[in-house]
């Protein structure tokens, strides 16, 4: 019978590994490599394998098994493992990555806060209010490239609006586009 | 311990299946019947009629008569895919506690989970009375493209039958667990599963020991009863010109017509062209009933299924692209679901995948069979001495309050008495589960015919004294004749090289077939007090013959006179058409995943991603979020699932709330919030507050479904006052 401490450990060891080391494969491991090592390793740890088990050892197994899903889920797919390997070498400035933890492929931006104010409430005088409010307008009807120039003629009404233009990197990311 | 066994909960047919000295096998009811329709009748007396006998009142109580509404479960009364539907059927819908659907049948609102729950107590009955034994778990089956609430919805039904949910699985996962038993090597297979009511596609890679699922994609809105519409739309035209009447002016009379639309459809599938006559749908203008034949070709009906089966294979087509493969690269195509035995389809899928589709799988019964070998694999537990993490939904019933907004019992005419201190049965005492159930003592009404004896020590009560009741009034009885198939005659027109799909799987037939003898004790006999016994089914491997084969990779036998086990000839019969197979020794382990991505809302009405769809499930995702404004205790995060990055244009699950934070200034609390979704796809959210590391309260506020114990308690009450035959 496994011990549910087992996976304690081994899930705890997860967290400062990148996700080479947490299927146990090289850098350059080819994507059946990588698979072969994901159905290996979810062989020892899918919950499913310890229904005869108490229940805490499933569930300390799942631990494991999620940042398992968690590594397979950006090195199977081509262009994310292209944009997790330069976000490896970039954190260590080596060639090949080392230490790194979790990358969030979906995050536009870390920092994100829930209770939103609108683009009008951000803007400090009329002027910019006016083309704020036309942002507002542009990204309820989901015109992102409309939003985007009204902000930048509220941030030129408003230079220094950290706000306003935390918005507009949001919606720069949102588009895909750097910022200039 | 009571056996545990798989149901496809389908739109259209429910199957039981269980696996039995190894070999999973599909069980029939007292009359040999596989297929349950999932018909949801509710009788003048009080009972609830399922099945054949509940599809036959389709006729003449349409207004009480349930069918078609799996797809709607867990989806609010205000989303289009209910908007659509409430003009569609001859029933009424009505809107429950927060926005949830409900069906009316004798002015007793009903949620859809208890329409699932009235098919899955007849199920389990079938299940009982072919095993000879309780039954008290189950892998209950879903269409791939079900949401989290959809998912949530559907285990809710099977705790309100009585079953402890082990499983909800994938259809298509099903199928291909089913069809893998038997291979050698490793295979990248395709499942096209078009049911009564939904669309799948889902990618696999199988190897040995481990099947993992690449990509799923579908459509909950698309299947057989689509193009049974659009078959009805096209007969009333037909009468419209000749009687100048239509008959979609009444709902009564177009339920009729789809009804015989239905049949025709299925007719298509082996014939070039049927001659159907039309009856009981109305009056000419000069008083006189109409009565007409008509001649519907496969021709015409492949028009009128063109744009539906075209838009199945998009579908598919973008789903093999998202995973960077193209459609020749695998190895096989399985076909699932009654809608694949149309020609059109089955063509349309070889021309995309450039190959025959594989046809020796039976594709009414190879998802219940499949889910009776996930329901095996996962009943080896020893009972579980703690439950798992409370969902969001358990969660948000443990939150809630107990007032219930008009959810209380409501008095119904058609209640059975119970005396009150009347026992319960052994499979009812599963939901008795502290989340949600506090089980009514009247539950006792519902008994199975046979008793089911309870031979494990751990079951509760030994044998069920009959509670005291009213006697039930005589029930219709499976009429020998189908009502409306007799009525109905083809101008067989044999097709040369009729597809062996054919063959495999009779169509559901609506008279009773001769009750087969070593599989299921004759409808009459009276109640087995034999305790203890081996299930009544005794299946042993197929014969030397047969087992060579099947060990050769060969699905099924070639001709189904193969030298077999003379004693087993109903084993034999069973394994030709596909209602049973071999399971391998061992299990391999299934790796699913969750048909959409989970998103959380942002900035001007878009949304992140959390968890992207085709993620291997369970798996999880932490956030962290911070506080906007100043002293701000409170913070709302508003969840969906859905593919678009606007964020109304997905299903909106609920709104998270984390309170209890504290007082600063804006930006300083951080909250982590993680979500999870568990093997069945359903959502669990728990949250900590990053700079005391304490647990916060993160309440998921449900939409569109009725999870909160107030409202399960009602629904219980009701399940209770119903006999269900």
């Amino acid at each position: 019978m496994a011990s549910p401490i087992t996976f304690v450990v081994w899930a705890e060891s997860l967290e400062t590994m990148n996700y080479y080391d947490i299927l146990r494969v090289a850098f350059d491991a080819s994507p059946a490599e990588i698979q072969k090592a994901f159905h290996d390793l979810s062989l020892n740890t899918h919950p499913d394998r310890f229904v005869e088990e108490p229940v805490e050892v499933g569930e300390a197994a799942a631990s494991v098994f999620k940042r398992l899903v968690e590594a397979y889920g950006v090195l199977r797919r081509p262009p994310l493992r292209t944009r997790y390997d330069a976000e490896l070498r970039k954190s260590t400035g080596a060639a090949e990555p080392a230490a790194g933890s979790r990358f969030d492929e979906h995050a536009v931006v870390a920092k994100k806060t829930f209770e939103q104010r609108t683009l009008h409430m951000i803007a400090r005088n009329p002027k910019a209010k006016q083309y704020a409010a036309k942002a507002d307008l542009f990204l309820s009807n989901g015109q992102l490239e409309e939003a985007r120039i009204q902000i930048i003629s509220a941030y030129q009404h408003d230079p220094g609006n950290e706000e306003l233009k935390e918005r507009l990197d949001i919606l720069y990311e949102a588009l895909a586009l750097e910022p200039p | 311990m009571g056996h545990a066994i798989g149901i496809d909960l389908g739109t259209t047919n429910t199957v039981v299946a269980a696996v039995v000295d190894g070999v999973a096998i599909t069980l029939e009811d007292e009359h040999g019947r596989r297929l349950l329709p999932s018909v949801v009748s509710f009788h003048p007396s009080g009972t609830v009629l399922v099945g054949d006998s509940a599809r036959e009142r389709r006729l003449i109580d349409p207004e009480s008569t349930i069918f078609s509404v799996k797809p709607l479960i867990g989806r609010a009364f205000d989303s289009d895919e209910v908007k659509a539907a409430r003009g569609r059927f001859p029933f009424q819908f009505t809107e429950g506690a927060k926005n949830s659907t409900m069906v009316l049948a004798r002015d007793v609102a009903y949620a859809l989970p208890e329409i699932s729950a009235f098919v899955l107590r007849r199920a389990k009955a079938i299940a009982e009375h072919a095993l000879g034994g309780p039954v008290d778990r189950a892998v209950i089956t879903v269409p791939a493209n079900f949401n989290d609430l959809q998912r949530a919805s559907t285990k809710i039904a099977g705790k309100l039958a009585g079953l402890e949910v082990l499983r909800i699985l994938n259809e298509p996962t099903a199928a291909a667990l089913a069809y893998g038993q038997s291979i050698a090597q490793a295979e990248k297979i395709a499942v096209y599963d078009l049911g009564g009511g939904t669309f799948d596609i889902t990618l696999l890679d199988l190897t040995g020991n481990v099947f993992e699922v690449l990509a799923t994609a579908g459509d909950t809105a698309l299947g057989g009863d689509d193009l049974d519409r659009l078959l009805a739309d096209h007969m009333s035209i037909e009468v419209i010109k000749r009687f100048n009447y239509d008959p979609r002016s009444s709902p009564v009379a177009f339920a009729r017509l789809r009804f015989m639309a239905e049949e025709v459809k299925k007719r298509l599938s082996t014939q070039l062209e049927v001659e159907q006559d039309i009856s009981g749908i109305g009056y000419t203008e000069g008083g006189m009933p109409i009565t007409m034949r008509m001649t519907i070709t496969r021709e015409e009906l492949d028009r009128i299924a063109l744009p539906l089966i075209e838009r199945t294979v998009a579908v598919a087509r973008q789903s093999i692209e998202i995973i960077g493969m193209k459609p020749k690269e695998f190895d096989r195509v399985i076909l699932v679901g009654g809608s694949t035995r149309m020609p059109l389809a089955a063509r349309l899928v070889e021309k995309l995948f450039e190959q025959a589709p594989h046809l020796k799988v039976n594709p009414d019964e190879v998802v219940a069979l499949g889910a009776a070998i996930q329901a095996h694999a996962l009943n080896r537990s020893k009972g579980g001495a703690k439950r798992k993490a409370p969902s969001a939904h358990d969660q948000l019933a443990k939150t809630q309050g107990s007032a219930p907004p008009g959810a209380g019992p409501q008095p119904n005419p058609h209640a059975v008495n119970v005396p009150p201190n009347a026992p319960v049965p052994a499979g009812m005492q599963q939901i008795n589960t502290p989340q949600y159930f506090e089980l009514s003592k009247a539950a006792a009404v519902i008994t199975f015919s046979p008793p089911p004896p309870a031979p494990d020590p751990w079951s509760v009560p030994a044998v069920l004294p009959a509670p005291a009741r009213r006697a039930p009034p005589p029930l219709p009885q499976p009429q020998s004749a189908p009502a409306l198939g007799a009525a109905s005659r083809s101008s067989a027109r044999p097709i040369e090289g009729t597809p062996v799909r054919a063959e495999l799987g009779q169509p559901p037939s609506s008279g009773p077939k001769p009750a087969r003898r070593s599989l299921n004790a004759p409808p009459n006999e009276a109640p087995d007090l034999d305790f203890g016994s081996a299930p009544r089914i005794s299946l042993e491997p197929p014969g030397t013959g047969l087992g060579a084969i099947v060990a050769g990779g060969d699905f099924f036998p070639s001709s189904p006179d193969q030298p077999g086990n003379a004693n087993q000839p109903v084993a034999e019969a069973a394994f030709a058409r596909g209602s049973a197979i071999e399971t391998a020794d061992r299990a391999p382990l299934l790796i699913d995943v969750t048909p959409l991505s989970l998103r959380v809302e942002t900035v001007g009405g878009y949304s992140d991603v959390l968890i992207a769809a085709n993620s291997p499930v369970p798996c999880e995702k932490a956030r962290t979020f911070l506080t906007a404004s100043d002293n701000q205790t409170v913070v709302f995060i508003r969840v969906a699932q859905g593919e678009s990055s606007r964020f109304a244009e997905n299903t909106r699950l609920g709104e998270l709330e984390l309170s209890g934070l504290k007082p600063t200034t804006r930006g300083q609390v951080k909250i982590l919030v993680t979500f999870e979704l568990d093997a069945d796809g359903i959502l669990s959210v728990r949250a900590k507050d990053k700079d005391t590391n304490r647990e916060t309260t993160a309440a998921m506020r449900v939409m569109g479904a009725s999870t909160d114990k107030a409202e399960v308690d009602a629904m219980v009450a009701r399940q209770a006052r119903h006999e269900v035959a």
